[in-house]
């Protein structure tokens, strides 16, 4: 308990209490005296306010109601009642706060009462906070929640935080909400650009069968869906082509049978989607001749094409750029700097790489050892020039009894012959077969000559003779052997059993091994072995005796030649990957007229090929962290004549250009909007450079009319700024990478952060149950409410009773006076 | 007109009773009989017939009558304790004690409290409430309770290092009718407000600040201090930039040092990239603490220093199956963040699919034995929706935009709940047909699936008071455990002041003030329609109508009291 006066300065007034006694006269009457210098000492306390202060244990309700339109009316009602009659129950306990959400104000006896009365809108973080705020510090208290938990926003954080801080228990008692309702809670989209596909996904909560979702742009249908079945909450995919705007405005709508949605005015949701720019592609050509402009109009709005000839590459900054387009260019014109220069940027930053064209460039056009060849996914020819190509060889010599005497001397011969030619990158292995199928010398390479010639000099005849084995024995050897050319060799006398050596020997030459028979000894001719040479491609020899000897010619030194560009009508197939040729008809590609003929490399991917050959037309691949794209024919020339009416062709070339692209940002923008304030978050790639970042004053995005923002660095790679915005006005920011040259586009919608009232998605509500296990509460039922005549509060020790004594020394005042009066009027 | 102390009409029947009392009192008075003798003989006779004094007589002196009337009323109004009604445009005072970052200055905030406490005694008890706004907002004074209960609850109440939560007490009197029509809030302490938020108020909301910063404020702060990854690509190593800035009256502070667990970093390692910022490279990441301290003695000390929580990056354990596919051996092989271990694992990689897992596994499926492309198990509280759209993002999308008609290229994703996380891949993800696994996101997939399984936390580049948690790494995987969103049930955390945190998820993390805002303090003394600004404040203990009565009765009663001692009074 204390004592204490609120005003002790009045005090003072005290001092002039003993003139009474004095003036005007001196008083004789000291009975009189004394009660007028009371009355005055009595104001003069009274003046000083004194109050009295103890402590007490008051406790503190705060009551929120959710009276919002996600309920219906009956639950409006229970949530009422159980109000009511927990206002009732603990009203003799403490104070009691009702905050109500929405709804018309209900009448709350012995409570402060406070209304948030947007219906557009219910709150539940906003609700919490002025009932938590309700409770004064230091007074024990505690919160109850009577609603279905579906906050319009999830900004419940630091409310929490502070009841969890003050130790503030919260009961919950879950109301239901509508049901039956079924609406768009949530539309999100992939990366756009402009005339791109963009995939939206939709969330749309309820149960139903048979919805029609539509995607709107200013009342045109962008894409419709129909879902057979939705099992709340459900999401859908849709695709719809992206207009040139810098930010597009897109509208979902979900049409359901009537009698299975509850309520049909909240089936829309919108949102603005950020457009990113067109693609940049620098086009170089020699001789343009409106090529740019005819590939421009083919690929379309969602490139933005630089055309420049080949001189000019040296000045350019290829950091601008997306993707480098060089058509038929021959590669005398890219000096090795500029070479370099794409060779770095392709592997380091990313940058795609075009080539396409035929003589100019994959023909005759000087590609082959230029630094710039590697990195194309097709192997280009250069000039003539004498190569020897590696041999595989297989002999298959008969060591049968038959060929005992000069017969098997006559076939060593030849063997060794057949050997001595081979170089040491060529491959050789020696089937003998005299009743069984035996490697006299494996498979090896033809290095080890000496010991290929004492292993033949060890064969001896000896045995039967069974051929077909050995055949078989000697295709296995040589089909995993890697080499240009692939022969079998085989030597016997012809005493073979009969077998079915047709099927066998053209399945060999089908794999491109030839096979080839010597028959050795008198005779001259054997109908067996000269078939079998002729099924597999090879020669018949016959060698009598030792001045017949074979000297074979298993491969010849070849001329390279470069591609050729070939001419005529081909027919063409497709492969997908990876949603490069996606919708494209495979089936229907026309043929082309004409392509220079490569080939692909070992882990390019081949797209598009000629048909009955594996010559690609179209092949790709990544190159360290760009990628490659080849085109062996030209995209806008006569070769390609018959594209032009191809509907799919121009959809096919933006997407493999789109593909090839630099699709990296240098930086990353996120807006996170808290009610009346943005965050807006740039995370730089690029360290330490600061973007520059503006704020446009509507969907526009003029640049001209834009306001510069300035941000901090917050970390070496993030830049930041708080904007104070109206929550329902959106925001437009262009972030200008001043690296690439152009805008990255970002939007917040106006209350973005908020859902519509009846549009909550139930996954992100209030967890009830989980808030009243947080703080210590617990979850209640209506019957629990019933009952309940008190609730556990936070602990407190600052609540107080003062009782005011100045009244009283008032009161006390004005009797002494009707006192003093009494007195001096008293008849004596 | 309202009483406080008695109903109305007790106060007009004590009027009345006081008026009649007074009545009756006034014919006590002894009254003089004047009666003519002609002798004194006489003089026996006349007192015998007209005595000096008589017990009651006829109403007289209605002058005295009146001004005893109005000495006894003034006193009778003074104990009804009147106070007036809505009749003006100020009907209800707010008071809002900041006692945020901005008011930290120790003398500040005792001078706002101070001030405001002897504001408050000027106002009636039932028209004023009072706040006081740190990181969170707290009523100090409700409706009807004594100014001296504030003093005792904010007795103890000093400032702490966080923004002020009167943006959001602005911003809440648009959501609800917590205070009457025509209300004004004062504001105490040296906070900024943004006219914006003013402008937001209602109408009849007038706003008066009473800042304690007179002329300009000389004052350094650090107001950013966060890291990132290694500029040089070395993946156990960080950067850390900081930034210090000045107010105008003060001069760029260029005296500060940094520490990391107790060791000072030379200054020739400390790069300076602008004015104001400075650059660290190649640091561990090591979970170190890191401290950079202003070496000045300026007006506003909780700035001076800011703490900032290093990451620790450990490899995470991964075991190969020697049969698993190659491209997803590379891509761990290749993968800094990864080591690979014959044991002791937290993850697994497996060629096919296995039952009963007991660490989180990543498992190459035949496509025949799953039902779709990518299974996930995940466990209760993982975000799903972050997890199915990382998976796009890193290229599935592109596999899934081809031909919808096409089985090869569809993916579909499937969640089931579960006690182990694991993912189960259709190797037909891997056909070369799709080429997903040549593509640049493969690699990217794996890293961050593997992140995912071995439930990588969120590592975030700063913590600073009122401002979000950005993760540094949240690229890095499918989907990041980030601390402390338990604690807000879901919603963003955001640090409410200067402190270290800790969770289950998390040992520590250091949260720094990091605010320009209160660094470059700068108040202009901000009104909303200043018409309203009197406050009917005119000096302290002279806002009750109370106590001018009071000292009108006592002036009164002086006044008779001569009149009466001058005998021009009855």
């Amino acid at each position: 308990m204390e004592f204490a006066f609120s005003t002790p300065a009045f005090g003072f007034l005290a001092l002039l209490i003993p003139l009474i006694w004095f003036l005007p006269a001196r008083s004789r009457d000291h009975w009189q005296s004394g009660l007028r210098s009371a009355i005055f000492l009595l104001l003069v306390l009274a003046l000083m306010r004194p109050v009295l202060l103890s402590s007490e244990q008051s406790k503190h309700f705060a009551v929120v109601l959710d009276q919002s339109a996600s309920l219906d009316a009956q639950e409006r009602v229970i949530a009422q009642q159980n109000t009511l009659e927990l206002v009732g129950n603990l009203g003799a306990s403490g104070d009691i706060t009702v905050v109500q959400v929405g709804g018309t104000p209900t009448e709350i006896p012995n409570s402060q009462y406070v209304h948030m009365s947007d219906d557009s809108r219910s709150s539940l973080s906003d609700a919490i906070e002025i009932a938590a705020q309700a409770i004064p510090m230091g007074v024990q208290g505690s919160v109850t929640v009577i609603s279905d938990g579906r906050s319009t926003d999830r900004h419940w954080g630091q409310s929490i935080l502070g009841l969890v801080e003050r130790n503030i228990p919260v009961y919950t008692l879950p109301l239901e909400a509508t049901a039956n309702d079924i609406y768009p809670t949530d539309l999100r989209a992939s990366t756009a650009r402009p005339n791109e596909n963009v995939d939206v996904e939709i969330d749309v909560v309820g149960i139903g069968n048979d919805l029609s979702v539509q995607l709107l742009h200013e009342e045109e249908v962008l894409a419709e869906t129909v879902v057979d079945a939705v099992a709340s909450p459900t999401t859908v995919a849709l695709t719809f082509k992206t207009p040139s705007k810098p930010f597009v405005s897109v509208t979902a709508t979900v049409t359901s049978n009537p009698n299975v949605d509850s309520d049909p005015t909240n089936n829309s949701f919108q949102r603005t989607i950020a457009v990113q720019p067109a693609f940049r592609v620098l086009y170089v050509r020699d001789q343009m001749e409106s090529a740019n402009e005819h590939l421009q109009a083919l690929i379309g709005a969602g490139f933005l094409i630089d055309a420049h000839n080949a001189e000019a590459m040296a000045s350019v900054n290829l950091k601008e750029y997306d993707v480098v387009w060089l058509d038929d260019v021959p590669a005398h014109l890219l000096s090795d700097a500029v070479q370099s220069s794409l060779i770095e940027s392709v592997m380091i930053d990313g940058l795609g790489l075009m080539v396409s064209g035929a003589k100019k460039s994959f023909s005759d056009g000087g590609y082959f050892g230029q630094q710039i060849e590697p990195i194309l996914p097709v192997k280009i020819q250069g000039k003539q020039d004498n190569i020897d190509p590696s041999v595989g060889l297989a002999i298959i010599l008969d060591t049968s009894g038959s060929m005992a005497g000069s017969r098997i001397e006559l076939a060593k011969h030849i063997a060794r012959i057949a050997v001595r030619r081979l170089q040491p990158h060529d491959r050789i292995g020696i089937v003998e077969f005299y009743g069984n199928k035996h490697w006299a010398v494996p498979m090896q390479p033809a290095s080890t000559k000496i010991e290929i010639d004492r292993a033949i000099g060890r064969m001896k005849a000896i045995g039967g003779t069974v051929l077909y084995p050995a055949i078989q024995e000697a295709y296995y050897g040589l089909k995993n052997v890697n080499t240009r050319f692939k022969h079998i060799v085989l030597i016997t006398d012809a005493g073979v059993e009969d077998s079915n050596y047709e099927a066998m020997v053209r399945q060999i030459s089908k794999d491109r091994i030839n096979v080839t028979s010597i028959l050795v000894g008198q005779g001259g001719h054997n109908l067996i072995m000269s078939n079998i040479a002729n099924w597999g491609q090879g020669r018949f020899y016959a060698v009598g005796n030792q001045f017949q000897l074979v000297d074979l010619i298993l491969k010849q030194p070849m001329l390279s030649s470069p591609p050729m560009f070939k001419e005529g009508e081909f027919q063409l197939q497709g492969r997908s990957m990876m949603g490069w040729l996606a919708d494209t008809e495979l089936d229907d590609v026309p043929p082309i007229g004409g392509y220079a003929e490569v080939e692909k490399r070992p882990d390019a991917f081949t797209l598009i090929e000629v048909e009955n050959t594996q010559h690609p037309l179209l092949a790709t691949w990544q190159y360290g962290l760009g990628r490659v794209t080849a085109l062996t024919t030209e995209p806008v020339g006569e070769s390609t004549g018959a594209w032009r009416d191809w509907t799919s062709y121009s959809e096919l070339l933006g997407r493999v250009t789109a593909f090839t692209s630099a699709t990296h940002q240098n930086y990353e923008v996120q807006l996170v909007r808290r009610n009346d304030q943005v965050d807006l978050i740039v995370s730089g790639a690029v360290q330490y450079e600061g973007p520059l970042v503006f704020r446009f004053e509507d969907h526009t995005a003029d640049p001209d009319t834009a306001q510069v923002l300035e941000l901090r660095q917050t970390a070496p790679n993030l830049f930041e700024t708080t904007l104070s915005i109206s929550n329902a006005e959106p925001l437009y920011i262009g972030v200008s990478d001043l690296i690439k040259n152009r805008w990255i586009y970002a939007v917040s919608d106006g209350s973005a952060d908020h859902s519509p009232e009846t549009q909550v998605n139930p996954d992100d509500a209030l967890p009830l149950v989980e808030l009243a296990a947080l703080t210590d509460g617990r979850s209640l039922t209506q019957s629990t409410i019933l009952g309940l005549q008190d609730l556990n509060v936070s602990p407190g020790e600052l609540s107080f009773v003062v009782t005011k004594l100045w009244p009283w020394l008032l009161l006390l005042a004005l009797l002494t006076y009707l006192s003093e009066l009494l007195y001096r009027r008293w008849p004596r | 007109m309202t009483f406080l102390t008695l109903p109305i009409l007790a106060v007009l029947a004590g009027l009345a009773a006081i008026g009649l009392g007074l009545f009756l009192l006034q014919q006590l008075r002894a009254r003089n009989t004047p009666v003519a003798v002609p002798t004194l003989m006489f003089w026996r006779a006349s007192v015998r017939e007209a005595p000096v004094r008589v017990f009651r007589d006829r109403f007289r002196h209605i002058w005295a009558y009146l001004l005893c009337l109005l000495i006894c009323s003034l006193i009778w109004l003074a104990f009804s304790d009147p106070a007036t009604d809505s009749d003006d445009q100020i009907s209800f005072h707010v008071l809002f004690l900041d006692g945020s970052a901005h008011t930290s200055n120790p003398d500040d905030f005792e001078v706002a409290k101070q001030e405001l406490l002897t504001d408050l005694r000027d106002f009636p008890e039932h028209k004023r409430e009072v706040f006081f706004g740190n990181a969170r907002t707290l009523k100090i004074l409700t409706t009807g309770e004594h100014y001296r209960i504030a003093e005792r609850r904010l007795q103890d109440v000093t400032p702490e290092g966080s923004v002020s939560s009167l943006g959001e007490f602005i911003r809440l009197f648009n959501a609800a009718d917590r205070f009457p029509q025509g209300t004004q809030l004062i504001v105490y302490g040296n906070v900024p407000v943004d006219e914006s938020l003013l402008l937001s108020l209602p109408e009849d909301v007038s706003f008066v600040q009473n800042s304690t910063q007179t002329g300009g404020v000389e004052n350094s702060g650090i107001t950013a201090l966060g890291w990132a990854d290694s500029s040089t690509g070395n993946w156990s190593l960080v950067d850390v930039s900081f930034q210090i800035e000045s107010t105008e009256d003060a001069l760029a502070s260029t005296d500060f040092s940094v520490v990391v667990d107790g060791q000072e970093i030379a200054g020739e390692d400390i790069q300076k990239i602008d004015e104001s910022s400075y650059l660290i490279q190649d640091l561990p990441a090591n979970g170190a603490v890191l401290t950079v301290r202003l070496g000045v003695n300026d007006s506003l000390p909780v700035d001076d220093e800011a703490r900032l929580q290093l990451p620790t990056k450990r490899p995470i354990r991964v075991k190969l199956d020697e049969a698993v596919n190659e491209a997803i051996a590379l891509a761990i092989q290749a993968d800094p963040g990864i080591e690979v271990v014959d044991s002791d694992e937290q993850v697994s990689v497996q060629a096919t699919a296995v039952a009963n897992l007991e660490v989180p596994s990543l498992q190459l499926v035949a496509s025949n034995d799953l039902e779709n492309s990518i299974e996930y198990t995940y466990q209760p509280g993982d975000d799903i929706e972050s997890i199915r759209q990382r998976t796009l993002d890193l290229g599935f999308d592109r596999i899934e935009s081809s031909s919808p008609g096409s089985s090869q290229v569809e993916i579909s994703v499937e969640f089931t709940e579960g006690q182990v996380r694991s993912i189960s891949f259709a190797d037909q993800l891997l056909d070369e047909m799709l080429g997903y696994q040549d593509s640049y996101a493969f690699p990217l997939y794996i890293a961050s699936a593997i992140r995912w399984l071995a439930d990588d936390q969120a590592q975030f580049s700063y913590a600073a008071v009122g401002r979000p948690l950005i993760a540094q790494n949240r690229l890095d995987s499918l989907s990041l455990s980030e601390p402390f969103t338990d604690q807000v049930l879901g919603a963003n955390f955001i640090p409410p002041r200067a402190e270290t945190l800790s969770d289950e998820l998390t040992d520590s993390l250091e949260v720094a003030l990091l605010s320009p805002k209160v660094t470059n303090q700068f108040i202009e003394q901000v009104e909303v329609d200043s018409e309203e600004q009197e406050t009917g404040v005119v000096f302290a203990g002279l806002g009750s109508i109370g106590l001018w009565l009071t000292l009108l009765a006592m002036a009164f009663l002086a006044f008779e009291w001569y009149l009466y001692r001058r005998r021009l009074m009855p």
